[in-house]
C-alpha cells in the first residue's frame, strides 16, 4: 500500500463526493434530505393508521435498520461494480485493483455520515436520552464497514470474469434489505427460521444500532462475533482474488 | 548507444479468448516475443493490423501479464502510455479532474498541484479550467488530456502512433511537443502504420508477423525489408485476384 495510492483514494473518494454534490441544484442538501423524506415516508406510512398503527416506537424501530442498510445498498452496489465502471482506465494503466472497491465504499460511508446525523437527532427527538452509551456505537459502524468493503470486494473481484453477477446485486441489495430484521423483529420468529435468517450477518448489525439507541445497552464487539468473522473472511478472499487476477481483468474488462 | 538494458521480453506469449464461453478456443495473440529495450533508444513497432501491436503495448505498461515467457523488469521501472482517457469525471472540474489524473499517474498531491500553471498554459483552455468538464467541447478536452498526459513523466513512454489532437494549431502544437520528447533522451516505444515515421524517430524497429518477431534491427534495414515484403504481397494479392477474375 503505497503513499500514492493513499491519495489516489481520498482524491477520488471525495471526488465523487464533489460531484454528487454538483450535479443538482440541491446538491449536498440531498445527502440530508433524502433520509429525511425516507424517515418521513416511514413515519405517515406507520403512524397515521396505513398499517394499523404502531407508533413512534415502531418508526425508530424502522430507522435503525432502514437507514443504515441502505449505507450497505449503495455500498454493495457501486463498490460490487468497481473494476466494470473503471474500466477505461484500468486498461490505460497499472492500478492495484483493490483501490476500485475501496474508493466507492469510502465515498458511500462518508455519505452515511449525514444520515447517521440525522437517525441521532431523531431519537433524540423523539424522547430517548442521549447517553454515553452511544459512544459504543463505533463497535457497530466499524464492524458494518467491514462487512460493506468485504463484500464489495468479493464481488467486485468476480463480476469481470463472470459479468452475469452484475444482474444479481440489485437481488441481493433487496434480499438484504428484507432479511437483515429491519420490519420486524428476527427474535419474534420461530426459532429454525431465527437460525436460517441469522446467517446474513446484517442482522447483528441491525440489532447492534437498536440496542444502542433504544434499549439504552451497550454494544460490545464480542455480539459481532459472526459478522466479523463473515467480513474478514470476505475481505480476505476478495482482497486475494483481486491480487491474484490483477493483471488479468483488464483482459475482461476491453 | 547507450546499452543499459532497460527491460526484457523473454519468449512471451498471450491468448485472448475471442466469446465469452467456459470451453472457448483461446487465440494466441502473440506467439513467441523476445527482444531487449535498451535506455534511451526509441524502438519503433511494425506489423499489420491484428498483429498484437496494442497488446505488446499493454505487456510493456504492465498492465496486463503474459500467460508464457516472462517480461523481466526492474520493480520500480515506471513504463507509461500517453492516454488521452485520463478517466475524467465529467461533473468536475477541470482543475480536480486535472489533479487526479495527476495522481494516478503516479505524482504526489503537491506535485500534481505544481504541474498546474503549465498544463494551463499548454492547453490554452484558462478560463475554462474551473468548470465542469462535461461543459468543454471534444476538442477542449482533448487539449486538456493531452496537457496533462505530457506532465507524466515516465522511465518508458508507450505511444501509439504520434498524433496530435485539437483543432489545426492544436494539433500542431501537440505532435511537434511529441516529437520534441521522443528526440530527447526519453526511451520510448513508439508504434505505427507509417514506416516514414518510424523512420525519422526510430533506432531500432520490432517487425512483427503473425504473433512473432518477424526481424529486428536498424530502423532502415527493417522498414525496407518491410515495405518490400507489403509491396510483394500487394502483388501476389494482385495476380490471385486476377486468376479468380479468369
Amino acid at each position: 500500500m503505497t503513499n500514492n495510492s493513499l491519495q489516489f483514494i481520498w482524491l477520488r473518494s471525495v471526488a465523487n463526493l464533489k460531484a454528487d454534490a454538483q450535479n443538482s441544484y440541491l446538491g449536498i442538501v440531498w445527502w440530508l434530505l433524502e433520509p429525511l423524506l425516507l424517515t418521513g415516508l416511514i413515519y405517515l406510512a406507520f403512524t397515521s393508521g396505513l398499517r394499523g398503527g404502531g407508533g413512534k416506537e415502531f418508526v425508530l424501530f424502522l430507522l435503525c435498520g432502514m437507514l443504515p442498510i441502505k449505507w450497505t445498498i449503495a455500498s454493495i452496489s457501486s463498490g460490487g461494480n468497481a473494476l466494470n465502471i473503471n474500466k477505461g482506465i484500468i486498461g490505460q494503466s497499472y492500478y492495484p485493483k483493490w483501490i476500485f472497491p475501496t474508493i466507492f465504499v469510502i465515498t458511500m460511508s462518508m455519505r452515511f455520515m449525514f444520515a447517521l446525523v440525522l437517525l441521532l437527532l431523531t431519537v433524540w427527538q423523539l424522547g430517548y436520552p442521549v447517553s454515553e452509551l452511544w459512544l459504543t456505537l463505533f463497535y457497530v459502524l466499524v464492524c458494518q464497514l467491514l462487512l460493506n468493503l468485504g463484500v464489495s470486494y468479493l464481488f467486485s473481484s468476480v463480476t469481470p470474469i463472470i459479468p452475469d453477477i452484475s444482474y444479481l446485486l440489485p437481488t441481493i441489495s433487496m434480499g438484504l434489505m428484507f432479511t437483515s430484521g429491519i420490519f420486524f423483529d428476527i427474535n419474534e420468529r420461530p426459532e429454525d427460521i431465527q437460525a436460517i435468517l441469522r446467517l446474513n450477518p446484517y442482522v447483528e448489525v441491525v440489532e447492534g444500532y437498536r440496542r444502542v439507541l433504544l434499549y439504552g445497552e451497550a454494544a460490545h464487539p464480542i455480539q459481532f462475533m459472526y459478522a466479523w468473522g463473515f467480513g474478514i473472511a470476505c475481505l480476505v478472499a476478495g482482497a486475494v482474488v483481486l491480487k491474484k487476477l490483477d493483471r488479468y481483468y483488464p483482459r475482461w474488462l476491453t | 548507444m547507450n546499452q543499459e538494458v532497460l527491460l526484457q521480453f523473454d519468449h512471451v506469449g498471450l491468448a485472448y479468448k475471442r466469446l465469452l464461453k467456459p470451453f472457448a478456443p483461446k487465440s494466441w495473440v502473440l506467439k513467441d516475443i523476445s527482444f531487449e529495450l535498451y535506455r534511451g533508444e526509441v524502438l519503433g513497432v511494425i506489423g499489420k493490423n491484428g498483429a498484437g501491436k496494442s497488446t505488446l503495448l499493454k505487456l510493456l505498461a504492465d498492465i496486463i501479464a503474459p500467460d508464457k515467457g516472462e517480461v523481466i523488469r526492474p520493480k520500480s521501472l515506471n513504463a507509461q502510455m500517453l492516454s488521452l482517457n485520463l478517466g475524467f469525471n465529467p461533473n468536475l472540474s477541470g482543475y480536480d479532474n486535472a489533479t487526479m489524473s495527476l495522481v494516478g499517474l503516479g505524482k504526489s498531491i503537491r506535485e500534481a498541484r505544481e504541474c498546474m500553471p503549465a498544463i494551463i498554459e499548454f492547453s490554452g483552455i484558462d478560463e475554462l479550467m474551473e468548470y465542469p468538464v462535461k461543459t468543454l467541447s471534444a476538442g477542449e478536452k482533448a487539449r486538456l488530456g493531452f496537457s496533462i498526459a505530457m506532465q507524466a513523466t515516465p522511465d518508458i513512454l508507450l505511444l501509439d502512433e504520434i498524433l496530435g489532437v485539437g483543432d489545426k494549431d492544436f494539433r500542431k502544437k501537440s505532435s511537434d511537443a511529441l516529437k520534441e520528447r521522443v528526440q530527447s533522451n526519453q526511451t520510448a516505444v513508439l508504434v505505427s502504420h507509417q514506416p516514414s515515421v518510424l523512420q525519422q524517430f526510430c533506432n531500432r524497429v520490432l517487425w512483427i508477423e503473425n504473433g512473432q518477431v518477424k526481424m529486428l534491427s536498424e530502423a532502415e534495414k527493417v522498414l525496407c525489408a518491410y515495405e518490400k515484403y507489403q509491396a510483394n504481397k500487394t502483388q501476389n494479392g494482385g495476380i490471385q485476384q486476377k486468376s479468380v477474375a479468369v
